[in-house]
């Protein structure tokens, strides 16, 4: 209580743990990740196949009711190249010694795209339309680290 | 059901990296000078919709502190989670419905309080995008950016030029956190790298403010002034959230906005009909992008509209003379603000960035989310 004593500001922490319900899409999208597997969802009625998996399908107002293996090939649909990185929970940036290139990835047989990382490449040659491939972990734990990047073809 | 609605009155704060006051004395100014300004008691308010975020300020239902300072003392208040355009849609539903007469519309934030980035991070995906920490405001328009550019062959250079104008508009604007007078595509494209194709001036400013607005039925707003503002149309649409499922070359959800605030004013050809607008470009190629998906060019013409002069200042259709977001973006004021300059800019109060030439109609745009993911357009007209 003496802290406001000639005080102009206070620095607040808001430190709280949430539990989140991943949902069964999910939760069997990143038990596939285990296997090597990347899985979609398909709408029943617009045919489109949703990566990550979602048990509803927004256009058409339905629920998802297949699931369909994609990749681990896959096309870059946008790019950029993160020169920075946020500063945690500071907020703002901070420079990154060696950039890291982030894309948003169409993997083969979906309808969707999804950002991930773009490994093993030089940020100079990554372009759209780059065709990639999902490298995994070597012991795989049932995470979404399971997934650890995209390097080109 | 034809009631109008009018703006009756309004007032920003300067909007600044660092405004030196607390949230609930920001916010108490930028209301009584709206109040002041407009001549107008406490008492006329009916009722007040604000634009303000939780995670911003640092608590939950944010707004309990503000019933003083937003002159909402035992009226019926309400808050967004979102751009203050949608605070000033609620309010316009709230009296076009005969409700309530008299509405007061505010929305603030101040970036020098919260951890700078963050409050986008925590707005992802829990299960996907969050924990792999890939994406951010800035990386996401990053992505935006180069859809757009690789779709329509734009190039960083002609990106740049937005900023340019912007920036360089921002120097009339007293108002503005950012302004380059005499600024040029070197000083955009020589700012510092952060995700490409985005460099720090291709980027809003982290910026402290607060924007009000005062709207009224059509009988209510003959009384408080003889220069009343007409809400001639509204639109609003919401894209879907995943960035991998979204048209992020064009902005789907803005044009749909746009045909039904245009259908509701009844605009057929934006381009000769609207005088001016003010978008809420968070980023510089956004603004190209609006121009498309708002139908004041075809795809991809953005650029050309952009080079042909005709959206700068003294161009024939002026966009952003008040240097838009890019000169300044507090969070949840930021559309709010769009509709302000609007006003002030069919009312001839714009001051140093009053566009040459009279203002009948102007367009102002709000948006929220990942790029551009939700939208709101207003048409405003200054004659009866
Ligand atoms: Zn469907």
């Amino acid at each position: 209580m003496t802290d406001l004593e000639n005080v102009r500001e206070l620095g607040i922490d808001i430190d709280a743990t949430y539990s989140w319900s991943v949902g069964a899409s999910m939760e069997r999208f990143v038990r596939g990740l285990a296997d090597r597997r990347l899985l979609g969802a398909r709408c029943p009625k617009c045919s489109r196949v949703l990566v990550p998996p979602r048990k509803v399908c927004e256009r058409c107002f339905v629920e998802t009711d297949e699931w369909v293996e994609v990749g681990p090939g896959g096309t870059v649909v946008s790019f950029t190249v993160g020169e920075v990185e946020l500063d945690g929970k500071a907020g703002g940036f901070k420079d990154l010694d060696v950039p890291v290139v982030t894309g948003l990835i169409k993997p083969d047989g979906a309808d969707t795209a999804f950002v991930h990382v773009i490994g093993e490449a030089d940020p100079r040659e990554v372009a759209c339309s780059m065709r990639v491939e999902a490298v995994w972990a070597d012991e795989a734990g049932g995470a979404l680290s399971d997934l650890r990047y995209f390097k080109p073809l | 059901m034809d009631r109008r609605v009018a703006v009756v009155g309004y007032a920003q704060t300067e909007h600044r990296p660092r405004i030196d006051s607390s949230r609930e004395m920001m916010v108490y100014r930028v209301t009584r000078e709206l109040l002041d300004s407009a001549g107008v008691t406490k008492d006329r308010v009916d009722t007040v919709v604000s634009a303000q975020n939780d995670f911003l300020e640092g608590r939950t239902i944010s707004n309990m502190r503000t019933v003083g300072p937003l002159a909402a003392f035992m009226k019926e208040e309400t808050k967004v989670e979102m751009d203050g355009a949608y605070a000033a849609l609620y309010a316009y539903a709230r009296v076009r419905s005969g409700l309530h007469d008299v509405a007061l519309v505010a929305g603030e934030s101040m970036a020098s309080c919260y951890p700078a980035y963050l409050p986008a991070v925590w707005a992802l995906d829990p299960t996907f995008d969050r924990p792999n920490g890939f994406l951010n405001e800035l990386s996401a328009g990053a992505l935006q950016a180069r859809s757009y550019m690789e779709r329509y062959g734009v190039s960083e250079e002609q990106v740049a030029g937005v900023s340019v104008k912007n920036l360089g508009s921002a120097a009339g604007n007293p108002k503005a956190c950012r302004s380059i007078p005499g600024i040029d595509l070197a000083a955009v494209m020589g700012s510092r790298a952060l995700y490409s194709p985005l460099r720090e001036l291709n980027c809003y400013p982290l910026t402290d403010g607060a924007c009000a607005l005062l709207l009224a039925e059509e009988k209510t707003a003959l009384e408080m002034t003889d220069r009343p503002v007409w809400i001639q149309g509204v639109g609003s649409s919401s894209d879907t959230y995943y960035l991998g499922e979204r048209n992020l070359s064009g902005c789907d959800s803005l044009a749909a906005a746009a045909d039904a605030a245009y259908r509701m004013a009844g605009i057929s050809d934006p381009r000769a009909e609207i005088d001016v607008a003010e978008v809420h470009e968070s980023f510089s190629h956004e603004e190209l992008i609006f121009y498309e998906a708002l139908g004041l060019c075809g795809e991809g013409e953005g650029a050309g509209l952009l080079e042909s002069g005709a959206t700068s200042p003294d161009g024939d259709l002026p966009v952003n003379p008040s240097g838009g977001a890019l000169g300044a973006n507090p969070l949840c004021a930021t559309g709010l603000i769009r509709i302000v300059e609007s006003a002030m800019q069919i009312r001839g109060d714009a001051g140093d960035h009053q566009v040459p030439g009279e203002v009948a109609t102007a367009l102002a745009q709000g948006q929220n989310g990942l790029c551009a993911q939700q939208n709101v357009v207003f048409i405003l007209r200054g004659q009866r």
